[in-house]
């Protein structure tokens, strides 16, 4: 069981700490989120089916974070947080960089402003890229529901997006 | 917004994300030549694709491994699945010794359930509950009586009515 652990940890401790940083904001508290889930899931290890089991990762980091945020009772937002580490290195000119950097920030605002379940969706879909059927699976949505729902948030960004161009090139 | 604006959006998303094929892309490319507008909305759609494409992934730091690794050192908790056994088991033994089980579906009692119920430890009642149910099932099965209608759908109606005045 132990080397089941240990591969499932191995091969899914990437992706639910970026959710659940992308879900927080807060690299600190997404580690603990993380741990306490692998947590949680050695505790349950025995009773769960293989492919039952990143369903059930998902959800359970996703109510965690949820839960979170709930006691917090606010979002922090990426830009003043201080909590995340973002590192990368591209030839762009710093007008470019500058430019990507506001897009990314109001994106950020955005999905940050959308209510539940469609920022998880997003999140989870577009950011982490996990399979329909499992967000379905983790969420209790049917496949129809989880594009449904991404399609709704998806226009709100689109909105949201097409408003940030308009006042920049004013 | 119209129906019609709604499939419109979802055909552009389709096409964006890949999913369009066969006779369906073939219309919607040969429509995407001539409508301005659609070539607009596909130009938008791969904009927010490329934007969040764009967002930056994080790794884990690199002492989560060991630190995860220590939670093996201790033995799974098991308590929920012993409580669980001996409700069920203590079910199950009660039902027969009456030589009875329940005839009727209660209406689920949900008055006294917290306004609040956190989702996380909602997700772990959930689970903790069909480990219960599972146990009182395969106990029902080697008893030889079918305890699914009479024992577990009512439970599950209760939990969806939890679940429905958590939401």
């Amino acid at each position: 069981m132990k080397r089941r652990f240990r591969q499932l940890v191995k091969m899914h401790q990437d992706r639910l700490y970026s959710t659940a940083v992308q879900l927080l904001g807060h690299s600190g508290e997404a580690e603990e989120v993380v741990q306490d889930v692998f947590v949680k899931l050695w505790d349950h290890l025995e009773e769960l089916e293989e492919a039952r089991v990143l369903p059930w990762l998902i959800r359970v980091t996703r109510n965690a974070c949820l839960d979170l945020l709930r006691r917090r009772q606010v979002h922090l937002a990426f830009a003043v947080s201080g909590g995340v580490d973002e590192r990368h290195v591209d030839n762009s000119t710093p007008a470019e960089e500058l430019g990507r950097v506001r897009l990314r920030d109001e994106l950020r605002a955005a999905i940050d402003g959308l209510d539940e379940p469609f920022r998880s969706l997003v999140v989870l879909r577009e950011i982490e890229g996990f399979s329909y059927d499992d967000i379905g699976t983790a969420l209790k949505l049917n496949e129809s529901q989880v594009k449904v729902y991404l399609h709704r948030a998806r226009r709100k960004l689109r909105e949201r997006l097409q408003e940030f161009k308009v006042s920049d090139d004013g | 917004m119209g129906n019609t604006e709604n499939w419109y959006e979802e055909r552009v998303e389709a096409y964006v994300d890949g999913e369009l094929a066969g006779g369906e892309l073939r219309m919607f490319e040969a429509r995407l030549e001539l409508d301005p507008d659609l070539r607009a909305s596909v130009t938008s759609a791969r904009e927010l694709q490329s934007a969040l494409g764009a967002l930056p992934r994080y790794r884990c730091p690199p002492d989560m491994a060991a630190k995860v690794a220590r939670i093996t050192d201790t033995e799974p908790r098991r308590w929920p699945l012993r409580v669980a056994a001996a409700i069920a088991a203590a079910g199950l033994a009660l039902g027969l010794s009456l030589g009875e089980w329940p005839g009727s579906s209660p209406e689920p009692h949900v008055a006294a359930v917290p306004e609040e119920i956190p989702a996380d430890e909602l997700a772990e009642a959930r689970e903790e509950l069909a480990l219960a149910l599972a146990y009182l099932d395969k106990a029902g099965a080697a008893a030889g009586r079918e305890v699914g209608s009479q024992w577990i759908k009512p439970v599950e109606r209760t939990l969806a009515a939890v679940e429905g005045s958590a939401g």
